[in-house]
């Protein structure tokens, strides 16, 4: 396993493992690697209205990790999904474990943010608040090219709990995507919110990335642009998807160009590092409103493969 | 991609300045009329269908340079309030659905939410106002801003200054310090709060309501001295961007009488509505609360008033790009098709006959394109060879929505500009290119959406996307089967029923008029004795089907078990009769 920022994990002592059961085998892979240094107890959510390889998931993750708590989320109910993220932060702070680490890789970006936010309001219980995130080796891998999916459809635009920002009546919309590889999420966020100023960010791979990754991100940033051919007020923009201090660098840059009187709403859409990102830009700036856009459909089946790389970093 | 400016992309009509609205907006009646009139009104339409843009031009600003009026002297007046997705349906919103005073604190919220964009338009207006009679500004300030805030709860409402600063900017700045107290108590009552110790959510709060403060702050308006003594109208946009609680709120609105000196017109997407009910669980309904316009039903209703329409507009679009060109000669059709059709049209009128049927001249050139198509697939077994181009088909394959039209002709205005020299304009687009974006759009629909609405959706919802896919084959592969038979009623592109569908076919046909599939209407039923269902396929869908767009359409009286048997395995559909079987026919008229 290629592991960067080890020395924030050799760091912890005590700590409690937080994670999502999911349908990408990431999740199982980084548990595994941290079952080396065994957590104090080990918190799984678990999405019960997801799919059925869920629950193969969190067999996996209660025979790994010890002391295994689970708790239910549902991606049709973000009420419900924060209380359960409530009660786990909730039962750590009365465990008395001040170290948390967080393998960000295969929450959404909705439950990731609101994760965050209910670890920040209590951060005061805690000594250290990491991350770790797992990188995929292919994304849609039974897929080749233009063909690859992550997700399908716009289900629904929400603001996502903890982060309503500031959004005065009368005044213009400026809309900030950090869009991936799924460029009719993009699209349909784009047609529902209708902005009057639109930031569309390409996320870019680095270097060691693979070429199919670099390729992909071209495609589908292009058919982003395309759509965006025919709009008026569009910028496009670039940020690096696996950096998050160059990520925040970005957004900052971008948030001193919009004057406040334009309401500003904000869409993840990328990697969770730069939603890692995102929510350190959203703690010195609550202005801006964070959107979550839940698709229709997951590509459950052939989401993607573990990469065998890991970067733990501090949350804040 | 082409640097050229495409006269058809999209522009938020909110972006739009007042001489770009004049421009470029297109009046319509008789529902611009309708919308106009002092009472509450329900504009309905799909996205793209201009509901925005009217909004937009009856703006103070248009209508003054319109008419070539004053303020003073506006027949209303209208402040746009456009509901953003995810503005007012904050998610910690829904905690309060469970409890008792949702409908007081969502009111709240949105008449907060329309008085400041209220306070914003007047704010530009305040130029008008006749600060020398500052008696009757006092009185309004007294009676419908500081008392009427008191009583809804404000516990100290800041003094106006009357030394020359704006009235409406001083209300406007304590209206933002309500609305900053209100997301506060949001934060408060997350899901996220209670978990700190201590906290409890509790609403102490103002409680601002429609009918005892908004309303009278807005009919008292037309005393300021220098204002016009019309009637207000406030104009809710994408008002199904509201939760289910805010629109019983709205709707509640709707069912107060405060009619003619403020209307509230609410325009908002067909199908997407949350609710026609009221908080007190009434149900509002037109015309007893509301005028109700349905911008769809021109197209099925007046097609050559909404092709001018569509004239007007690209051709006012094209002017603005700087190109003076026919919307003929821009969007040309195939000439050797048409000239084909021609030939067979003069021969069905030279003969008085059509595949050896009488057929009368008004009816020939219905008959020709029918006869055509066949002849198509006969000779060449080629359907696709059909060409869909030509200013007349792309209006009515755009199917009543203004931005099909305009979102396919941008499409073909850049695949065209791409390959245009540097120097070059496009002075057209060639008939091959209108023909493989107008099909690479149906394909699109009918295909790809299909496959994005079902992979990894729920299950109940893969089985109602797989049924309308289902319907939908069937009603256009049966239209084509008639189409290039030899009866005589051969083009068809609506089903009507004969019986009252049940609830399992009602969903799948509403999923499908929801998505765009179908439109919904209702004609009188084949005893007379009423109305029944109708549901005209979308037009764009054509192209897939070999189907002719142009023109009137007969409909094909179906059973709902007929729809049933279409719906679980693809069948054609058979034709309904008085007794439930056999072949009869009726036209649209």
């Amino acid at each position: 396993m290629d592991v960067r920022g080890e020395e924030v994990f050799r760091g912890l002592t005590r700590y409690a493992y937080l994670c999502a059961a999911s349908y990408e085998d990431r999740v199982v892979g980084t548990a595994r690697f941290v079952s080396q240094t065994p957590p104090m107890l080990a918190h799984v959510f678990h999405a019960q209205d997801c799919c059925m390889q869920i629950g193969t998931s969190v067999a996996m993750l209660q025979r790994l990790l010890p002391n295994v708590r689970l708790f239910a989320t549902l991606l049709n109910d973000p009420l419900e999904t924060a209380r359960s993220i409530g009660r786990s932060v909730d039962e750590l702070v009365d465990s008395g474990v001040r170290e948390v680490l967080v393998d960000i890789s295969t929450f959404t970006h909705e439950q990731l943010l609101i994760l965050f936010r209910v670890l920040w309001l209590k951060r005061n219980f805690f000594s250290k608040l990491c991350c770790v995130y797992s990188h995929a080796r292919d994304y849609s891998y039974d897929r080749a090219g233009e063909d690859k999916w992550l997700s399908k459809g716009s289900r629904c635009i929400r603001s996502i709990i903890g982060y309503p920002g500031r959004v005065i009546p009368g005044q213009p919309l400026a809309l900030i995507l950090l869009a991936g590889f799924e460029h009719e999420r993009a699209v349909s966020v784009i047609t529902q919110m209708e902005p009057n100023r639109l930031f569309v960010g390409i996320g870019e791979a680095a270097n060691e990335e693979a070429s199919w990754h670099h390729d992909s991100i071209e495609r589908f940033s292009g058919l982003i642009r395309d759509f965006c051919a025919m709009r008026e007020g569009v910028e496009t923009y670039h940020f690096p998807s696996y950096d998050v201090e160059g990520t925040v660098k970005t957004l900052a840059d971008i948030l001193s160009r919009i004057s406040d009187d334009v309401n500003v709403v904000v869409v993840p859409m990328n990697t969770k590092l730069s939603t890692l990102a995102l929510f350190r830009v959203a703690l010195t700036c609550d202005r801006i409103q964070l959107c979550y856009a839940q698709p229709d459909a997951y590509n459950v089946s052939a989401y993607s493969i573990e990469g065998g790389r890991l970067t733990f970093l501090a949350m804040t | 991609m082409s640097e050229m400016k495409n006269p058809f992309s999209v522009m938020s009509p909110e972006g739009l300045s007042t001489e770009e609205v004049l421009r470029l907006f297109v009046e319509v009646a008789p529902e611009f009329n309708l919308v106009k009139e002092p009472r509450h009104s329900m504009v309905m339409g799909f996205r793209g269908t201009g509901k925005s843009m009217m909004f937009r031009y009856m703006l103070p600003d248009v209508q003054m340079a319109k008419n070539n009026i004053t303020f003073h002297e506006l027949p209303y007046l209208a402040v746009h309030v456009p509901i953003k997705n995810a503005q007012l349906q904050l998610t910690e919103l829904t905690c309060l659905d469970s409890v008792h005073s949702s409908a007081l604190i969502n009111e709240h919220f949105l008449v907060l939410h329309v008085w400041i964009v209220v306070l914003k338009a007047l704010r530009e207006y305040a130029r008008f106002l006749d600060m020398s009679k500052l008696d009757q500004v006092k009185s309004f300030v007294d009676e419908c801003y500081a008392d009427g805030l008191l009583s809804c709860g404000c516990r100290s409402v800041p003094e106006i200054i009357f030394d020359g600063s704006d009235v409406f900017t001083q209300m406007h700045k304590y209206a933002l310090s309500l609305f900053a107290d209100f997301l506060g108590f949001v934060s408060q009552s997350s899901p996220l709060m209670p978990m700190l110790p201590g906290s409890a959510i509790r609403y102490n709060l103002p409680l601002l309501s429609y009918k005892l403060f908004l309303v009278p702050f807005l009919r008292r308006l037309r005393t300021l001295p220098g204002f016009p003594d019309c009637d207000f109208h406030l104009l809710v946009d994408d008002a199904d961007n509201l939760s289910e609680s805010q629109t019983l709120v709205l709707n509640t609105w709707l069912s107060c009488r405060t009619s003619p000196d403020v209307n509230v017109k609410v325009a908002a997407q067909l199908g997407k509505y949350k609710t026609f009910y009221n908080v007190n669980g009434l149900f509002v309904e037109s015309p007893h609360d509301f005028c109700e316009i349905n911008i769809c039903e021109r197209f099925s209703k007046d097609f050559p008033k909404y092709r001018e329409r569509i004239r007007e507009i690209v051709e006012r679009r094209l002017k603005d790009a700087g190109q003076n060109c026919g919307v003929e000669k821009y969007f040309p059709n195939c000439e050797e098709q048409e000239r084909a059709i021609s030939k067979i049209t003069d021969d069905i009128k030279s003969t008085g006959q059509c595949d050896g049927q009488a057929c009368r001249n008004n009816d020939a050139p219905r008959m020709a394109r029918a006869v055509y198509i066949r002849q198509l697939g006969e000779k060449q077994n080629v359907r696709s060879s059909y060409r869909y181009a030509g200013f007349e088909q792309l209006v009515w394959l755009s199917s009543g929505i203004v931005r099909y039209f305009l979102d396919a002709a941008a499409t073909m205005f850049d695949r065209v500009a791409k390959s245009a020299t540097p120097e070059g304009e496009v002075g057209q687009i060639p008939f091959a290119i209108q023909d493989a974006v107008i099909r690479m759009r149906a394909e699109d629909r009918m295909f790809l959406q299909f496959a994005k609405m079902s992979v990894g959706a729920p299950k109940e919802r893969i089985c109602l996307v797989e049924q309308l896919q289902n319907l939908t084959l069937s009603i256009g592969d049966t239209f084509h089967e008639r189409l290039v038979s030899k009866k005589s009623e051969r083009k068809l592109f609506s089903i009507a029923l004969t019986n009252t569908p049940t609830r399992d076919v009602l969903d799948v046909l509403n999923f499908g008029v929801e998505h765009g599939y179908f439109h919904y209407a209702t004609i009188g039923n084949k005893s007379g004795t009423g109305k029944t269902w109708l549901y005209p396929l979308n037009k764009s869908l054509a192209p897939h089907f070999g189907l002719d767009p142009i023109g009137d359409a007969g409909y094909l009286f179906v059973t709902n078990d007929a729809l049933r048997d279409a719906i679980a395995s693809r069948r054609l559909l058979r034709e309904a009769t008085p007794t439930g079987c056999g072949e009869q026919m009726e036209l649209f008229d």
